[in-house]
């Protein structure tokens, strides 16, 4: 099929060849490399055949050795469409329009496609990419990435990195935000270890400070875990040095408890389709949006609205300005139903977990044990809520070097 | 390998016969023959004798030729010129 649309790219005749000697002239063909396709003997002396234009051309020069006459049956391929359509100047200028379109449509940006992560102003990229003329329909030879990269990372401060890559007519931000210096070398002076709420000491990671409790103590919220101040362990240190304060860090887990109360009201509202869904068309070239609908874009009535864009592209790297919108419109009406406590226990549960794990500053939720009860038309849970958390927290110690404990020098009296 | 490398004759074409649909004819031949009904071809000093109904030339190369059609026998005729 395939090695077909090659021959007849290169053009194929079907020739009916008449002469007494016809093997004669399938057997010169053959030692002149002329290549026949489908001969059929269609009587004594004649038989019709298939053969490539550039063949053609050669079995002229061999007419005088091969004593057969040879007639010209069909022409196809596109040597002879391209002949045939030679005097339609209107069709090769728009073909030639069309071909200079799709070139300078592929030079140009059309899609955009950006990740900002947290901490990072994707607006004000985008402004500041405006403003140095990269959007849609911007060149992509006039798009200095060097240069854009400077311009970004000394204008926003908010920027730790920023790459811009054009990839076909495909334009690709990625940043990174500038992320502030670690508390720790934020905290100058002496802070203390607290616990952040009651529990049962889990396991402690003491890196300075000395510790105040240990693993299995209960602790209430506010109490000391690690002190600043620490003392010399033995009498070699305590020749050596003095007891001091410092900037006490350790990580404490805790296994602890909340008590969580959540409410929600049985009666909701339920949605209804009424009649069939509505799918509606609008082709965007650009910026210029065209709606293959009449009417309004607006909505009466309560409705599901699910949109999806499609860019037209031509492979990975080269998309066109052409987008097409599909709009699905469900209309619903809404009618109330009272729902069983027991029905919204699991929604309640999950939002229970949910505002726990809020709370905490690392760990998860263990174990839950809930109630569920029905009061002036509401549902209410009442649950107790285990959890093994990071229950350490850095506060200011009001101690300075003033307060430490003063060591008593010892003279020799002789 | 070796038994068959004695068997081969060099200039002798090699016939492939694929049901009774197409025979294809590996090799310098020379038509001595070409009606819908019967074909002769001449390779070296072998004629292969293809007999059937609805012949037909499907591909005529220098080195290759292939016949298709409802054939009925193949067979070999040695010492004919």
């Amino acid at each position: 099929m395939v090695s077909r649309w090659i021959r007849l790219c290169g053009g194929i005749l079907t020739v009916r060849v008449r002469g007494a000697e016809l093997e004669r002239f399938l057997n010169l063909c053959t030692q002149a490399r002329i290549r026949l396709r489908r001969i059929e003997r269609i009587d004594i002396d004649e038989l019709h055949a298939e053969i490539s234009l550039y063949d053609f051309y050669r079995l002229a020069r061999l007419k005088k050795r091969k004593r057969c006459r040879v007639h010209i049956l069909r022409r196809r391929g596109l040597p002879f469409l391209l002949h045939r359509m030679r005097r339609r100047y209107a069709l090769w200028g728009g073909l030639l329009l069309v071909c200079l379109v799709c070139y300078q449509l592929g030079t140009r940006i059309w899609v955009i496609e950006a990740e900002f992560p947290q901490g990072v102003d994707g607006y004000a990229v985008l402004e500041e990419l405006d403003n140095l003329g990269i959007g849609i329909g911007t060149k992509c030879a006039d798009i200095d990435v060097h240069a854009v990269k400077v311009h970004m990372m000394t204008t926003l401060d908010d920027l730790k990195f920023f790459a811009l890559n054009v990839d076909g007519n495909m334009l690709f931000i990625e940043t990174a935000a500038a992320t502030e210096a670690p508390e720790v070398d934020q905290n100058k002076g002496v802070r203390s270890v607290v616990a952040l709420r009651d529990g049962v000491i889990d396991k402690m990671i003491v890196r300075r400070g000395t510790a105040k409790c240990k693993p299995g103590d209960a602790v209430l919220a506010g109490d000391i875990l690690v002190d600043a101040l620490v003392e010399p362990k033995d009498e070699q240190q305590s020749e050596l040095g003095t007891a001091q304060l410092v900037d006490a860090n350790a990580d404490i887990w805790a296994t602890t408890r909340y008590a969580v109360t959540r409410k929600m009201a049985l009666e909701a509202e339920k949605k209804h389709e009424t009649g069939a869904s509505k799918t509606r068309y609008a082709i965007c070239f650009g910026k210029t949006r065209i709606n293959l609908y009449f009417g309004s874009s607006l909505i009466q009535g309560n409705c599901d609205r699910i949109i999806s864009i499609e860019t037209v592209k031509l492979n990975d790297h080269l998309a066109l300005p052409i987008s097409l919108y599909r709009e699905t419109i469900t209309p619903y009406t809404t009618e109330p139903v009272i729902h069983e406590a027991a029905d919204v226990q699991a929604q309640l549960e999950y939002g229970a977990q949910r505002a726990v794990e809020a709370q905490m500053v690392e760990g998860s939720v263990s174990s839950m044990q809930a109630d569920v009860s029905e009061e002036n038309g509401a549902a209410i849970l009442r649950a107790t809520v285990w959890c093994y958390e990071q229950i350490a927290e850095s506060v200011e110690d009001g101690r300075t070097d003033a307060d430490l404990p003063q060591k008593t020098e010892q003279t020799d009296e002789s | 390998m070796l038994e068959q490398m004695v068997h081969t004759h060099i200039g002798d074409p090699t016939v492939e016969v694929d049901g009774n649909r197409s025979v294809v004819i590996t090799g310098r031949c020379a038509i001595t023959l070409y009606s819908e009904t019967e074909m002769r071809v001449r390779c070296g000093g072998l004629t292969v004798r293809i007999s059937g109904d609805g012949l037909e030339l499907c591909t005529l190369d220098e080195a290759e030729m292939s016949i298709v059609g409802l054939i009925a026998e193949v067979g070999f005729l040695t010492g004919e010129r």
